[in-house]
């Protein structure tokens, strides 16, 4: 019910928006993206960037600044003036990565102000069709019972999949074992080959083989449960985890200190573009769900995020150095 | 056999569409255009170019680069025949005879060989690909962490044996490969290794970067530091391009021993289109000469036709490993890989079943590219050669140029156009000590997946070493390394691989 409510008061405002900041300057705004070009987080912002430079009346650029999980383009947006010039595309990463790597002094509280969010879209557990298990309380039950060296694989240390698998031996108390890859999809090929007994994935790279029977979903992430897969529980269902949730998200922030009138006009802007029946359609296509959220909502819901990942990552003692 | 061919009309539309015919024929001219020049070789040039792919479709890109790989294995013949000098190092051998028949008025039925032997080679490894790789995928779902170390350190004992120079080089070559892929962030403990604090060191040292360094610029230093070369041209000998009769019936059965070499040796890691044209010579040379016959290296018209239908062969087989296990067997399919990942596609069995337009259409197009490459480049031959007059000094600066603004934009940081330029001068370094820098970027690329596997492999069997050997595939391929160690150390083999590789000195 909540989301719609937010779809609701988007849409709403969406009928507000009209081309405000063109009269402020006319310079292209750069957004700022840690990922190379062809992922999500670029094409999220490509789709997004063109829809917003009709409502602003200007040039909406994607940047890519790739490297250090996406740190060195939050770096380089704290580092540019506070005037708008830059957008920082943020997400999960940018909350988790300062958490686990001490090195990395973003904080994204203090350094940015939200603009809003575009998209939110579900883990899952996956076991291989083979699998005995058919719900997470199975694997859990069965796990408790000493069944020992059970694997989990996801695409990396302090990924957001690695913290889920991490959530779930916290609060199931329960002993998985995590095996880091180096990015996403060897890892369906694997679990599909047997060689893992269970992964966490994205929902929509995993859509295809779930399609096919050859893997199954014990456990989704989000906080409603999703049409694609409408009898998976959701991880908040679950006993031992009071009803939280952990999606990916992606949203889009300036620097702290940029002036109120800009990021006013952006997050109209932004709220609009996300909300137009062509980019929505468009993201849907890939498998992304549009979830718009303006930019004060945005920072309540990461700072209610941060939380849940604060704890994973403290008594998991999931660590990017020595 | 009915689903090759539904696969191969799934292909063949993709192909066929406007644009991707367009993108084919721009390959195979950027790639004819390279091979015929000597010094810039596809790795720089599809390097330079992977960034300009991001606009087009994963197809469309791939048809296109693929192109530009097996373009350049045509237009090296042309200069290795009329000029005495290899444009690409595949067609070395093809100087050999090549040049002897340009010299004795034979040009025509030489460049003809070598075109029409390439052309049914071409043929032969896109119908091997289209028949193997689905097999081969399948079984390659199998393969698991240990049994993908396994290969790889087969995979690396492999390119040590294959390497053309000398042995201690190419395993020093290969080892600092792997220790330079090491730089960069752990995937086990997410610990920064060699980074020295600086986060444009924390994904490590991209190959692209080091691709184009070592092979780009490394190569540009190497061409002017040896003067502008002396080239002579022979094209005021080339009169008819038909081979005769006889020429026809000479150079068949060798085309399809070219081709079947190719194919084999184009799958094995470390092979590719050079080695493929080495063995072929090797075996054209054994073969018993009849009566009436002009001994090899005297103008043989089978020393021309075999080497170019391998070279041609191994270049389209190496696809297969790529496209199949997500594995390359030389830098230009690192480089394919790189471009597929771009466009967020992990190369790997799955790519077959999730992108199937994808693979059909770059195996078609690869048949139509080979139709056009004989097009352009028998009838055309005239243009190409007008090209070999152009002056290096013309050329370089622009080289130079291409590589930096292609660096750029991969990544948009200035970091990256340095580290090219330093890996440029390291190149030269090693050139200009004999050490060949293939086996480098396969240690580079191997290097960081084998160490992966590994730790993998252990971390599933809870620390357990005996994994590689229990199960089946690594064991196999384990003992497969053993023995290639074996052969490496036997001296009956050291003797015969330094004979084989003399041709080229």
């Amino acid at each position: 019910m909540n989301c719609r409510n937010i779809l609701k008061f988007a849409a709403a405002s969406c009928a507000l928006v009209t081309c405000v900041a063109s009269a402020q300057s006319d310079k292209p705004i750069s957004v700022i993206v840690g990922y190379s070009a062809g992922g999500s987080a670029d094409f999220v912002s490509r789709t997004v960037a063109s829809e917003m430079s009709k409502q602003l009346g200007r040039q909406v650029i994607v940047e890519n600044v790739t490297g250090a999980s996406g740190m060195l383009a939050a770096q380089k947006v704290i580092n540019g003036p506070a005037d708008g010039s830059m957008i920082y595309m943020g997400g999960t990463d940018t909350v988790v990565i300062p958490m686990v790597n001490s090195k990395v002094k973003v904080n994204w509280e203090k350094d940015y102000q939200p603009l809003g969010r575009m998209t939110s879209f579900p883990m899952i557990v996956a076991v291989n069709s083979n699998s005995p298990y058919n719900t997470l309380p199975d694997l859990i039950a069965d796990l408790r019972k000493g069944k020992k060296d059970f694997t989990y694989a996801t695409p990396g240390i302090g990924t957001m999949q690695h913290l889920y698998g991490a959530l779930i031996n916290k609060n199931a108390k329960v002993s998985m074992v995590h095996v880091p890859y180096k990015g996403g999809a060897q890892i369906a090929t694997d679990l599909m080959g047997g060689h893992v007994e269970s992964a966490i994935l994205v929902l929509s790279t995993a859509m295809p083989f779930l399609k096919d029977g050859k893997i199954k979903a014990l456990s989704m992430s989000d906080t409603a449960r999703s049409p694609a897969i409408p009898n998976v529980k959701r991880i908040g269902e679950e006993e031992g985890f009071g009803g939280l949730s952990l999606p990916l998200w992606q949203g889009w922030f300036v620097k702290a200190g940029t002036p109120s009138d800009v990021v006013a006009a952006y997050e109209k802007a932004l709220l609009g573009a996300v909300n137009n029946v062509d980019v929505q359609a468009k993201l849907k296509a890939s498998g992304i769900t549009p979830a718009p959220l303006n930019g004060k909502e945005l920072g309540t819901f990461v700072k209610q995020q941060a939380g849940i990942y604060k704890d994973v990552v403290e008594s998991a003692r999931i660590s990017l150095e020595e | 056999m009915n689903f090759l061919l539904d696969n191969l009309s799934i292909g063949f539309s993709v192909a066929l569409t406007l644009q991707n015919l367009s993108y084919a024929l721009i390959g195979c001219l950027m790639g004819t255009l390279i091979g015929v020049l000597p010094g810039l070789g596809p790795v720089a040039t599809i390097a330079m170019l992977l960034p300009a792919t991001y606009s087009l479709s994963p197809v469309t890109a791939l048809i296109m680069l693929a192109g530009i790989y097996y373009g350049a294995q045509y237009g090296g013949s042309t200069t290795a025949i009329l000029v005495n000098l290899p444009g690409e190092p595949s067609s070395i051998v093809t100087t050999l005879d090549g040049y002897e028949m340009a010299k004795n008025g034979r040009a025509g039925p030489a460049l003809s060989a070598a075109a029409i032997g390439s052309f049914i080679a071409g043929t032969i490894g896109t119908v091997g690909l289209a028949a193997f790789a689905v097999p081969l995928a399948s079984v390659a779902i199998k393969f698991g962490p240990a049994d993908y170390f396994s290969l790889m350190v087969f995979g690396l004992i492999g390119a040590v044996v294959l390497a053309s120079g000398s042995l201690p080089k190419a395993i020093a070559m290969i080892l600092i490969g792997m220790l330079v892929g090491m730089i960069g962030t752990d995937v086990n403990s997410g610990v920064e290794r060699y980074s020295f604090d600086m986060p444009e060191l924390a994904d490590g040292i991209g190959f692209v970067v080091v691709a184009m360094g070592v092979f780009g610029y490394g190569e540009i230093m190497q061409n002017l530091s040896r003067g502008e070369i002396h080239r002579d041209l022979l094209t005021r000998k080339l009169t008819g391009l038909m081979p005769t009769k006889e020429d026809m019936k000479a150079m068949l059965p060798p085309i399809l021993r070219g081709s079947a070499i190719g194919s084999i040796i184009g799958v094995l890691p470390g092979g590719g289109a050079m080695l493929a044209a080495f063995v072929s010579y090797t075996i054209e040379k054994k073969k018993k000469l009849k009566p009436d016959e002009v001994p090899l290296g005297k103008g043989n018209i089978r020393g021309v036709a075999g080497p170019e239908s391998a070279n041609n062969a191994g270049a389209q087989a190496s696809f297969v490993p790529m496209l199949t296990l997500g594995i390359p067997p030389n830098p230009v399919m690192a480089l394919m890989i790189g471009a597929m990942m771009i466009h967020d596609i992990q190369p790997g069995p799955q790519v077959i079943s999730s992108n199937p337009e994808l693979f059909w259409g770059l195996i078609a197009s690869m048949w139509i590219g080979n139709l056009m490459l004989v097009v352009l480049n028998l009838p055309m031959i005239g243009m190409w050669v007008k090209l070999l007059t152009v002056p290096y000094r013309w050329l370089f600066p622009s080289i130079v140029l291409f590589c930096a603004i292609g660096v750029f934009t991969t990544n948009n940081t200035v970091w990256d156009i340095w580290m090219v330029a330093i890996f440029g001068l390291c190149g030269y370094i090693l050139m200009r000590l004999g050490a060949e820098v293939a086996p480098l970027m396969l240690g580079l690329v191997l290097g960081p997946m084998m160490e992966e596997n590994l730790r993998r492999a252990l971390v599933i069997s809870g620390g357990d070493w005996s994994v590689f050997v229990t199960r089946p595939i690594s064991a196999f391929l384990l003992l497969m390394a053993a023995l290639l160690v074996v052969l490496i150390l036997s001296p009956a083999l050291k003797k015969r691989r330094e004979e084989a590789f003399k041709e080229d000195d």
